[in-house]
């Protein structure tokens, strides 16, 4: 094992204090190489092409493009990278969505080393590694339905019933309806309120 | 004897010169001693007697108390003096009620007297007053005979003057039962003269007391009533060369009206009044006789004293139906000099008139008056008996009424002698002759105006009621507009309190929670090396403190946040700067602050939705735009407050755009929000121009929002 090649990790988040104690921790394993690290999008995308590493930890937040428009480019331009994406909190519908647009992982940030180590070792085996926040709460995850998460979503922007009904490609009444059933499962009166509520829940990030 | 006792020294001995005296000299009680004959004595016992001498007569009364005695001592056998009887009394003089009396204190009778000369009079004669006490003869046709006095039997006979004026009567004869035998009868009559006057002393009438059938005689006994010649009711009293006779005429009519003392009859188109002794069994329509005299001190001659003999029954003629000015013009035409144009007239005759009733009959009337089309006022009166019309008649009522006209008469012109007809006078029969035609209008003038006063009542009570309304209304509607400006006031902070805890959120979450998990790598790295090589883990337990202390700032900083937004004037470009800066996830000095103007406080609420704004605007252009260049500027301008957020990103085209799941570009909610604030935002891109965001919100409109603002609470 210790002779064996080490993995050569892509970091990539904005934050760059996290990006150094990340980078620090993972340094403190063999079999990890920190080849590069990037803050945002395009620096992202630049390291990858130029570094081509084993593996990119990807943050979903980043500013301008966000973690999941960088994964789709990257599998786009090379469809055998492996891309685990970290994110301070992982919903429903953000491990689907990163599934869908061909990720290998997808894990919280407030993994152990133990645990970051396995994934990404897993993952450079051919593996997957699904990984749900351990801050929210499973039951409250599961209630809320990737609809309603998606229209949770869309109400953090600020989006009207009808803009909502626009970008998810469904009726205002609709809308309405996943609206009233997201303020219902996290108890709140109204939208705003909803999406302050699923902050700190963690549902959104 | 009395006679030979001494008269008192300057007694008055003559009647003549007892009524030569004035009133005041008789009331001074003279001395007097007269002797003469007694001419009549009142009835009863100790009654007032006449006295005559060679020199005229005097009503004599006796003292009360004294005179039996006297009488007794004189005359021994009896205290009652007898017509006839001479007699010498003594007493004093008094003014009396009419004429000077002699008030007898003692009466001495001499024996049977002799006879005195009787004056011859006329009834003419009498009203002079001058024959009071006097014993006269009289002669004149009787018109009248009555019993007086049932007691007495005392038949009271009325006699014609002739003159039209009825004077008086001749008295006491012994009963007669056959007043037929002196009724119209031509009499002679003598008695003594007994003047009746009124409590002014005024001569009101006479009677001549009749002492004895003696006195009385019959000269021409009455006509048979069938030979009593017969008149036409229009030629009563006309000129004929023999003179008018004091005696009875009879009149045949059909009768038009029946009352007690009178009843109207009517031929040949006239019509006359008859007074009468009630008539029993006369009615309406009756053809009868009346024999009667005539009687013409009123204008038109009418017929008094009379019998009424029932010929046959029947109806009464139909009314004529000629209007009021119609029979006053015939009247008048006939009195006037035209002398007697007409061969009819209305008077007294059975007409018909149609008018208006221009006084409400009230319960208690007998009376009222129509007014004719032509303004022609009649007084219709309703006999006493008669039925209620009351009920039905109001003012205004357009009544038909037929009875019996009176033509009412006036001075006239050149003499006021020439009666001139001045009016009508209609005397109703029975319910039937008043026939209601209209109703009046409802709106009399009376009720109008009381319609019109309660209108105008209405009306000002419903215009004080509106101005009341209207006054709680403004009232009502200035307590709305405060509730709801303070639900509004209550509404936007409860709206910017919630903005400002998403923005907290997504600043913990951004920088807070990132330093946590950084600061976590750090600790589990010191794990890690504590094991295999403690000195190595040293830096990294170094750099987790550090880590922690930049959260400790943080931490502080969003505290300090917080604080300065809960102040009631945070400092604006602090807060904006802060929270940019607290966004250090983002790319190093891509974002700058700047601030122009004096800075002026801006209202918490306020504050924390435009920080918001401007966080949303600056990840809008990081994340869609690709900015590596953002300014954001304060301007505190003398107006608005300016904010501006400028960025070098791709830009887009505005009116195109549209949000989608990914993109959301929130623009509508940024819209909306400024709105609120009464503020305006302009937003101008295009495709690789980059985005410029202008938000201005007026002061003014800041301060109308959040006036004096005593508290904010900013975050919750």
């Amino acid at each position: 094992m210790i002779t064996a090649k080490p993995i050569r990790i892509l970091l990539v988040d904005d934050h760059a204090v996290l990006r150094e104690s990340l980078a620090s921790m993972l340094a403190l394993d063999d079999a990890f190489e920190i080849v590069g690290q990037a803050g945002n999008s395009a620096e992202a995308l630049n390291l990858h092409a130029a570094l081509k590493p084993d593996i990119t930890l990807l943050d979903v937040r980043l500013p301008g493009q966000d973690g999941f428009h960088v994964l789709d480019q990257l599998i786009q331009t090379s469809p055998q990278a492996r891309v685990i994406l970290f994110a301070s909190s992982s919903l429903a519908n953000e491990v689907r969505r990163a599934r869908e647009l061909g990720a290998s992982g997808f894990l919280p940030k407030q993994v152990t080393l133990e645990q970051l180590s396995s994934s990404i070792k897993k993952v450079h085996e051919g593996e997957t590694c699904w990984e749900h926040s351990k801050s929210v709460p499973q039951p409250l995850m599961e209630a809320l339905s990737a609809r309603e998460l998606e229209t949770l979503d869309c109400l953090r922007r600020g989006l009207t019933n009808a803009q909502i009904a626009k970008a998810l490609g469904i009726s205002e009444h609709t809308v309405k309806h996943h609206v009233k059933a997201v303020c219902d499962k996290l108890d709140t009166s109204d939208r705003t309120e909803a999406v302050a509520r699923a902050f700190e829940l963690g549902l959104l990030q | 004897m009395a006679q030979t006792a001494t008269p008192p020294p300057g007694a008055i001995t003559r009647i003549a010169d007892i009524r030569a005296l004035s009133r005041e000299q008789a009331a001074a009680s003279l001395p007097i001693r007269l002797r003469g004959v007694v001419q009549w004595v009142m009835d009863g016992v100790g009654g007032d007697f006449t006295l005559a001498d060679e020199t005229s007569g005097i009503y004599a009364s006796r003292v009360p108390g004294s005179k039996r005695a006297a009488v007794a001592d004189s005359a021994g056998a009896s205290w009652l003096l007898k017509v006839g009887e001479e007699i010498e009394v003594e007493g004093v003089t008094s003014a009396g009620g009419y004429a000077p009396v002699a008030i007898v204190h003692q009466v001495s009778v001499l024996g049977q007297g002799r006879p005195l000369p009787l004056r011859k009079v006329s009834i003419a004669d009498l009203g002079g007053g001058h024959e009071d006490a006097q014993r006269v003869e009289l002669e004149t046709v009787v018109v009248q005979s009555v019993i007086e006095d049932s007691r007495d039997g005392l038949r009271v006979l009325r006699v014609c003057s002739n003159s039209g004026d009825y004077t008086l009567l001749v008295v006491k004869i012994e009963p007669w039962n056959e007043p037929g035998k002196v009724l119209d009868a031509e009499v002679q009559a003598r008695g003594t003269v007994l003047t009746l006057f009124n409590s002014r002393l005024e001569q009101t009438g006479v009677r001549i007391a009749v002492p004895s059938a003696d006195d009385f005689t019959i000269v021409k006994p009455p006509p048979d009533l069938s030979s009593v010649p017969q008149v036409e009711i229009g030629a009563l009293k006309l000129f004929r060369p023999e003179g008018i006779t004091r005696h009875r005429c009879s009149v045949e009519g059909t009768v038009t009206w029946v009352s007690a003392t009178e009843l109207v009859i009517e031929s040949h188109s006239r019509g006359v009044s008859v007074k009468s002794t009630p008539s029993r069994g006369i009615q309406i329509g009756d053809r009868v006789l009346v024999s009667g005299f005539i009687e013409a001190r009123q204008p038109i001659a009418f017929i008094t004293n009379a019998a009424v003999k029932r010929l046959s029954s029947g109806t009464p003629p139909p009314a004529a139906t000629p209007s009021a000015e119609e029979i006053l013009t015939v009247s008048q035409d006939n009195s006037g000099r035209s002398w007697g144009l007409h061969r009819q007239d209305f008077d007294h005759r059975l007409v018909r008139i149609t008018g208006t009733l221009i006084s409400e009959l009230s319960d208690n009337d007998t009376n009222f008056i129509l007014q004719t089309r032509s303004g022609q006022q009649v007084t219709v009166k309703l006999a006493s008996g008669a039925p209620d019309f009351s009920g039905e008649l109001m003012e205004g009522s357009l009544v038909e009424v037929t009875g019996v006209v009176t033509v009412l008469h006036g001075p006239g012109y050149p003499l006021p002698e020439f009666r001139r007809p001045v009016g009508l006078e209609l005397l109703l029969r029975e319910a039937g002759d008043l026939q209601l035609l209209r109703s009046p209008s409802w709106w009399t003038l009376p009720r109008l105006r009381l319609a019109l006063l309660s209108v105008v009542a209405v009306l000002s009570l419903v215009m004080a009621w509106v101005m009341l309304l209207r006054r709680t209304v403004r009232r009502q509607a200035l307590r709305i507009e405060a509730a709801l400006r303070v639900h509004r006031d209550a509404e936007l902070e409860h709206q910017a309190a919630k903005r400002e805890r998403i923005r907290l959120a997504g600043d913990l979450h951004d920088g807070v929670h990132q330093l946590l998990n950084a600061a976590s790598y750090r600790l589990e790295s010191v794990t890690k090396l504590s094991e295999r090589d403690p000195a190595a883990a040293l830096p990294h337990v170094a750099a987790a403190k550090k880590i922690l202390d930049r959260s400790q700032h943080e931490m502080r900083s969003i505290m300090w946040g917080i604080h300065e937004l809960a102040k009631e004037e945070p400092d604006f470009s602090a807060l904006l700067t802060h929270a940019l800066a607290g966004m250090d996830h983002w790319p190093a000095d891509v974002v700058q602050v700047s601030s122009q103007g004096t800075p002026q406080p801006v209202p918490a609420r306020a504050a924390g939705s435009l920080l918001l704004l401007t966080q949303e605007a600056v990840q809008n252009a990081l994340r869609h735009g690709q900015a590596t260049e953002i300014k954001v500027q304060v301007d505190f301008a003398e107006e608005v407050l300016q904010l501006t957020i400028q960025d070098n990103g791709g830009g887009f085209d505005p009116t195109t755009a549209q949000p989608t799941a990914q993109s959301g570009l929130g623009l509508g909610s940024m819209k909306r929000r400024v709105d609120e604030l009464g503020g305006t935002l302009v937003l101008t891109s295009a495709h690789g121009q980059g985005t410029s965001l202008i938000i201005e919100l007026p002061w003014a409109a800041l301060q109308t929002l959040f006036p004096q603002n005593p508290s904010s609470h900013a975050a919750s």
